[in-house]
Order: structure tokens, then C-alpha cells, then sequence
């Protein structure tokens, strides 16, 4: 394909009315198609609303010529719900986007505002609700389901409309490590079942770390992006903002702080305990 | 003055066929001054074992000694004030639990409950305020034009300007940004040190393995296992036979494949120093 | 507590919990209205024989409507009270002031209190045999010929779903907040009238300010899943006629045929 990069950012500000400093200052960056992102920073960073710009829920501040482009489609008034069936959004809170009174129906929710046919309906949600692994909740109302288990239905009702890209808004903050898990595979599997772009907002480090390619934000601006390798070696900036650095990084510091000489190519943690075995094994 | 739970049961929706076990015979005790942690699955009855503490929910069997106070199944609701000025409860997400026009308005509401006079429930606001790292000019503020960290901060200072003896958490961080949550889990460990016995509902294992002294493990309502955290993780089988996660420092440690370690490194200080040592031969 | 609000559903199996809640609410409407045909002892009796008919069918347990008509029963007893003493005309047994006991006193006494109970019965058979997402869907079919005077039917069907939907949510929400209050020496038992209204509002101000943000994120969430109003909306959820929709259609038309014949013209 051509144009490789599904969500293109160029020069995009936002500021919300009653507010003197910007919430997003000039940001540029593109997702590629097929690749897993991250967003990392403090709570009120701006992570969130990058995304509420790109899928048209909020507009970008109109000085320097801003550019959101997803799929190929340029973000314009008349393009925002074709943009819109290209991206849905699993938000954090599970009970604030359950709005069918049953499993099915909330799945359906996406279907019936997009008009599809009952007949197909009835055959899309059974089918979307399996994807999750629900299928015995289907008749089963919010109230009687975990958080783990409401984000589930949320990325069915996702699943259903057939996106491009689902994006992860804090999806698991609100959960426990075992429904966090739960949410993290199956976005895995279905990623690569269905060729979905996947953009994750968070500030799980471990969930950070599943990602191609990482984005930092602080206070609006966006201040480093790369892999995680390039991204997670800044132990002294990620800090200096309030971040965590993955475990093995951590090691790897007070290791050197401790005169134990490292190679500089350690950049995974596979890397570093392959090479901690190495050094036991020739004492 | 410790806390005694003795054969405490309790029973959701009894005598209906919904009826399911909430806590089952659970009999423990707490050290005064102590730092606990209870861990378990969603479900497995920690929260209904907090909820306990200050009898917000009575046992259906059993006794509960605590703060001066015995909890039976015949406790009525009355009179419980005293209980609950020594033992407090924070629920998960607190920030939702703002009301007052300002922010040391809300956080004097509790310690005005409890018999404080306006001027020192007021002395005592701005004193918590402060402890939980929020300026002086935020307490003239509504507590809704603060960010969702600063709510918390602010709700969990509503709940220690009393002071209680006994400060019960549930997640108190969760949703909290990495330094936002180290500041939080420092509170908590001052306010231990300063003499007061901290119970911590929690997932977060290295939360668990850096600051607590004791561990109750709860599972269908059965409390299986109370012992110190160096025991707790020592068992990694057992750990992985009922669901539970490791600290981190733990887990890596098992990757080290060829160490030797003299005991399981429950945080990363430990953790280097036993590698460092294995280097050392 | 929560069962109050939420309806009175109760979970069972018989033919009543089979047929479809478009059919089960016209007809709890239809037979109010049939109600008030009958107008002599053997109309009555229809209507009371029609009411147990249904209120059996259910296989119920009997306790579940007394306990439908018991929240009840003193303004029932109040209102028969009134047509006892207060009804003129037919032989007067006894005569005091302005009270006075006379036989249409007393068979309109009589005839008030069944009309009550029957209405009752037969509005308990409905909403414990249906689930409240399945009276909404009734409602809203129901009101579908508003739409010609450009009433947004959809539109409130859908905010009707939602509530019913939010309703459990709610009151886990209000549990906490009241729990957590009461951890902070907040008491919501004790005291008079006054100190109870004011012990309210630690509980009021953050419910209503957590489903403000809950509607705000709800809309979000709404918006972000291409809700752009009802244009071109389709439904999932279809209501279908069956056989036993047609049962209770025959039992009304009989009820209606048996009261037309029988009461007096």
C-alpha cells in the first residue's frame, strides 16, 4: 500500500474555552498501519484528548493549519462519521459505555446507529460476543457483570462495526490484574485476527511495553516518541516527568550504579537476564 | 488493643436463593500498629471483610473485637460513632465521596462529625491538606474544580483529619499515575510509623512486599493464609495454584536462572544485592 | 430496597411469562378500561373470576400479589368507606348528620373495592411477569403513533432504556457513597425530621455530581459509537406475536363479549 501511515497528525493544537495554556501544543506524529502505540504520561498530560481530536469529538485550535488524516480521509465536518467507522474507543470507566440494557443489546448499539439490517445483525453480534469469549452473558444484564467483563462487551460492540483501529483509553485502569490480562489478549489476538491498528493510552508500564511504537506526553507537548527500546533507555527524562520505567531498567541502573559494568545493548529484559546468566556462569 | 476476628461468617441475601457466602468462619488477629495487607481475587471477599472493620456490614456469626468495641450479630446501628471515629474506612475511588462547597469544608466534615469544634476541625483540614501535598490555596476551592488526583488526595484527607486509629484502604492508588501513587503509599507508611494500624485492600504485590508487615490471603470468602510477606512469596507454587501475582523483583528473580538466591528478593534493592553477591561468587 | 424501583419482576415460567408485553400491557389497559362496564353483581363477578383466572395462570405464588395489593389497601378501604357512608338512595338502614348507611351505599362499597383489588391484581400479573426492558419496549410501541404529531418516540425509548439500565448502577452508587459518609461519622438514622434533610445532603451533592459525569461520559461513549439520533436507526431488539398472544387476546375479547351481555343496560 502506498500510503503506509493509517493516522497522520500534523500541527495540531487544542485549547478547551476558559483554559490560558493549550492541552495539546503543536503535535505531529503518524501511527503505522498494523502496529500497536502507546501513549504515556501523567494524569492530564493531554493523552486523552489526542484522542478525542482524532475521531472528531473534539476540533483542533484552528492556527497553524492543522492536519488529522485516518485512513486516508482528511477530518472534516463531513467526514467525521466515515472517520468515526474507522476507530472505535474502549473508554475507562466500564459502566459510563454500557449503554444496552443486555450484553447483545450493547453490542448491537454501534450496529443499530449504523443502520445494518436486523437480519444481519442478529448474525454479527452472537459472532462478535464469541470473540471475547461472552457468549454464556449474552442475555445478561451490566449490573451482574465484572468491569473486566463490561470491557469485554465494550470491545465486542467494537469488534461488531468492524474498525480499523480500536484505541484503549485507560481500558484497564479501572480493572484488576487478572480482568487487565484478560482485556490485553484478547486485544492481541484480535489485532492480529483482524490486521487492527491498535493505539493504547496508559500508564501501565507493562502495558506500554507491548507496543511498536511509544509517544510521551507532557503538559499538551509531546516531548520523545520511538520503539520502546528508544523510548524506555530515557530512565532520567521519564522520571523527571512523574513516569515509570520498566522493571528491568531499574535493575540495569542501580546495577551501573553499583559498578557493574553493562553492555550498552541491553534493550530488552530477555537481554539482560540472558546476559546476567552469561556473567554468573563465567564466575 | 489488637483486632480480634473470631468465627466471623456472613451471609449475602440470606434465606433467599441467592444467598452466597460473603465470609466464611474467617478468625485472624491484628498487631496494634501494624501494616496489613489483604489480598485476594475480585470477589474472594475482601471487601466484605473491610466493610467489617467498621461495622458498616454486622457478621452473621462470629465476633469482632476492635477499637473497644465488639461487633456481634446483634450490633444495631446505633451508637456506632465512637467505633468509627477510631476505625476508618476509605472505599475504592473516594473522590467520588465530595460534597462540601469547598475543599476544607469537605475535609472538616468528618472531624466535625467526631466532636471537633469548627476551629479545630478547620486547624485540622488545613493540617491534612498539607500532609497529603496540596497547597493552601486549594482549600478554598471546590473540590470539583480539582483534577481527579487532587479529589483523591483531598478525600483521603477527609478521612485521616480524624485521625483514626485504624485506616482501612481499598486501592487507594488505583487509577493513579506512577509518582502520584508513591506519594500515597508514603502516606499511608508515615501515618503506620507514626503509630496507627494501616489495613490496605490491594492487587499490587510490590505494594504489598515493600510495606506491609503482615498479609491476610482471602479466597471465596475462606481467609486461606495470614503470615508475613517474605513467607507469602516464598511459595511460588502455591502463589500460581491460587491465582495470585508476584512482585516484580520476585518474578525476575526467578528468570535468573543459574543464582542462587539466599531468599526470595522481594523489592529491587534486595533483588540487586542477591545478584550482586552471586557475581561476587 | 432496589426491588421497589426497578419493578417487581419476578422470575418464573407459565404461559402469562411466554406471551409478548405488547399484547400483556394493551390488554392490563384494555381490561381497566373494561372495569368500568360492569355495573351489576354478575359483571362483577366476570371480572373477578376473568382477574383470579389471569393472577393463576402465572403459577405464582399467591403472597406476590398480596403483597402487590397491600401497599394499598388502606386507601382501597378508605375509598369503600366513603361510598358506604356517603352514598345515597336504595333503603337507608341508618342515618347520622351527614353519614348515612344505605343499601346502594353498600353494594357501591362493595363494588369499588372489587374494582380496586381487580385492577391491581391484574397490573401485578403484568409487572411480575415482565421484565421492565420489556414494559419500555411495550410502552414504546405503544406510543409509535405518536410519531405522527412528530413526537420523538425513538428517542425516548431509547432514554427509557437507559434509565432502566442505569437504575441498578445507581443504587450501587448511592450504597457506597452512604457507606463512605458513614465512615465519616455521617448519620443517616438518627435525629428529627430536620437533621435527617440536612444529613441528606452528603449523599445527594455526589450522587448527582457522579451522574453528571456519568451522562457526560455516556455521551461521549455514545457519540464515539456513531449515535447521530434516530435517522436511519435500526433495531436489534424485535418484539414477535405468537400463539399465546392470540390466547390472551381471546380471553379479552370473551371478558369484554361476557361483560357487554351481562351488565345492565
Amino acid at each position: 500500500m502506498a500510503n503506509d501511515n493509517i493516522i497522520k497528525i500534523k500541527n495540531v493544537s487544542f485549547s478547551y474555552p476558559e483554559s490560558d495554556t493549550p492541552a495539546i501544543d503543536n503535535i505531529s506524529f503518524n501511527v503505522r498501519r498494523g502496529s500497536w502505540t502507546s501513549i504515556i504520561g501523567h494524569n492530564g498530560s493531554g493523552k486523552s484528548t489526542i484522542i478525542r481530536l482524532i475521531n472528531g469529538l473534539l476540533v483542533p485550535d484552528e492556527s497553524g493549519s492543522p492536519l488529522i488524516e485516518v485512513d486516508g480521509i482528511k477530518l472534516t465536518d463531513d467526514t467525521v462519521w466515515e472517520v468515526r467507522n474507522r476507530v472505535g474507543i474502549v473508554f475507562q470507566n466500564p459502566d459510563n459505555q454500557f449503554v444496552g440494557a443486555t450484553v447483545a443489546d450493547d453490542v448491537a448499539f454501534g450496529l443499530e446507529n449504523r443502520g445494518i439490517p436486523h437480519s444481519e445483525m442478529v448474525k454479527i453480534v452472537p459472532e462478535a460476543i464469541k470473540a471475547v469469549g461472552m457468549s454464556e452473558y449474552a442475555n445478561s444484564e451490566p449490573a451482574n457483570l465484572s468491569g473486566g467483563q463490561k470491557q469485554r462487551v465494550a470491545i465486542a460492540g467494537i469488534l461488531a462495526i468492524k474498525p480499523k483501529i480500536i484505541v484503549l483509553d485507560e481500558a484497564t485502569s479501572m480493572l484488576d490484574p487478572e480482568g487487565r490480562n484478560q482485556i490485553l489478549s484478547i486485544v492481541q489476538d484480535m489485532k492480529d485476527k483482524y490486521d487492527l491498528t491498535v493505539i493504547s493510552i496508559t500508564h501501565d508500564i507493562d502495558e506500554a511495553n507491548l507496543a511498536d511504537q511509544v509517544l510521551v506526553m507532557n503538559d499538551g507537548k509531546l516531548i520523545t516518541q520511538g520503539s520502546t527500546k528508544t523510548v524506555f533507555s530515557q530512565v532520567s527524562l521519564l522520571k523527571s516527568i512523574g513516569l515509570d520505567v520498566p522493571f528491568f531498567e531499574q535493575i540495569k541502573e542501580k546495577l551501573q550504579q553499583d559498578a557493574i559494568k553493562l553492555p550498552d545493548n541491553l534493550d530488552l529484559e530477555k537481554e539482560l537476564i540472558n546476559y546476567l546468566c552469561q556473567l554468573n556462569s563465567k564466575m | 488493643m489488637s483486632i480480634k476476628f473470631k468465627n466471623v461468617s456472613y451471609i449475602y441475601s440470606p434465606e433467599t436463593p441467592m444467598a452466597k457466602k460473603g465470609l466464611d468462619n474467617v478468625s485472624f488477629e491484628l498487631k496494634d500498629g501494624s501494616f496489613n495487607a489483604i489480598i485476594g481475587h475480585t470477589g474472594s471477599g475482601k471487601s466484605t471483610l473491610m466493610q467489617h472493620f467498621n461495622a458498616l456490614i454486622k457478621p452473621a456469626t462470629g465476633k469482632i473485637e476492635i477499637a473497644g468495641t465488639t461487633i456481634t450479630p446483634e450490633t444495631t446501628n446505633k451508637n456506632l460513632k465512637d467505633l468509627r471515629r477510631h476505625v476508618s474506612l476509605v472505599f475504592q475511588f473516594p473522590e467520588t465521596q465530595l460534597f462540601e462547597n469547598t475543599v476544607l469544608d469537605d475535609i472538616a466534615f468528618g472531624p466535625k462529625n467526631f466532636g471537633y469544634d469548627n476551629e479545630k476541625a478547620l486547624e485540622s483540614a488545613k493540617y491534612w491538606l498539607k500532609k497529603v501535598g496540596l497547597s493552601e490555596e486549594i482549600g478554598k476551592r471546590s473540590p470539583f474544580e480539582l483534577s481527579g488526583g487532587q479529589m483523591r488526595r483531598v478525600a483521603i484527607a477527609g478521612v485521616m483529619a480524624y485521625e483514626p486509629d485504624i485506616l482501612c484502604l481499598d486501592e487507594p492508588a488505583a487509577g493513579l499515575d506512577p509518582e502520584a501513587r508513591k506519594q500515597m503509599m508514603a502516606l499511608f507508611s508515615d501515618y503506620q510509623k507514626d503509630g496507627h494500624t494501616v489495613i490496605l485492600v490491594t492487587h499490587n504485590m510490590d505494594d504489598v512486599a515493600k510495606y506491609a508487615d503482615n498479609v491476610l490471603v482471602m479466597e471465596q470468602g475462606k481467609l486461606i493464609k495470614q503470615d508475613t510477606p517474605t513467607e507469602i512469596f516464598k511459595n511460588r507454587k502455591w502463589l500460581q495454584e491460587h491465582h495470585l501475582e508476584e512482585p516484580k523483583a520476585s518474578l525476575f528473580a526467578a528468570k535468573l536462572t543459574n543464582y542462587k538466591f539466599t531468599k526470595m528478593p522481594l523489592n529491587i534493592n534486595s533483588l540487586v544485592k542477591e545478584i550482586e553477591d552471586n557475581l561476587k561468587g | 430496597m432496589s426491588k421497589i424501583l426497578i419493578g417487581r419482576y419476578v422470575a418464573g415460567d407459565s404461559i402469562v411469562y411466554r406471551m409478548d408485553p405488547r399484547g400483556k400491557l394493551l390488554a392490563t389497559i384494555l381490561f381497566i378500561l373494561f372495569v368500568f362496564l360492569a355495573n351489576n353483581p354478575i359483571s362483577y363477578i366476570i371480572v373477578t373470576i376473568f382477574s383470579l383466572a389471569a393472577v393463576a395462570a402465572t403459577k405464582l405464588k399467591p403472597k406476590i400479589f398480596w403483597d402487590g395489593v397491600k401497599p394499598l389497601i388502606w386507601l382501597i378501604l378508605f375509598t369503600s368507606f366513603l361510598q358506604l357512608f356517603f352514598t345515597v338512595g336504595g333503603t337507608v338502614y341508618w342515618r347520622w348528620t351527614i353519614f348515612a348507611l344505605s343499601s346502594y351505599g353498600i353494594t357501591n362499597a362493595i363494588f369499588i373495592f372489587i374494582r380496586f383489588t381487580v385492577i391491581i391484581l391484574i397490573s401485578t400479573v403484568m409487572t411480575v411477569t415482565t421484565k421492565p426492558l420489556e414494559i419500555a419496549d411495550a410502552i414504546e410501541w405503544l406510543l409509535k403513533p405518536l410519531k405522527l404529531i412528530r413526537i420523538p418516540v425513538d428517542k425516548i425509548a431509547l432514554v427509557m432504556s437507559i434509565a432502566l439500565r442505569f437504575v441498578p448502577t445507581l443504587f450501587d452508587e448511592t450504597f457506597k457513597i452512604m457507606n463512605a459518609q458513614r465512615s465519616r461519622g455521617a448519620d443517616f438514622n438518627n435525629g428529627g425530621l430536620v437533621t435527617r434533610a440536612k444529613a441528606i445532603t452528603p449523599l445527594l451533592v455526589p450522587l448527582f455530581i457522579n451522574s453528571l459525569e456519568t451522562a457526560i461520559d455516556l455521551s461521549t461513549a455514545m457519540e464515539s459509537r456513531g449515535y447521530r439520533g434516530d435517522k436511519g436507526r435500526t433495531k436489534f431488539r424485535v418484539l414477535k406475536w405468537s400463539n399465546v398472544d392470540f390466547i390472551n387476546l381471546f380471553y379479552f375479547v370473551l371478558l369484554l363479549g361476557l361483560l357487554l351481555v351481562f351488565r345492565t343496560h
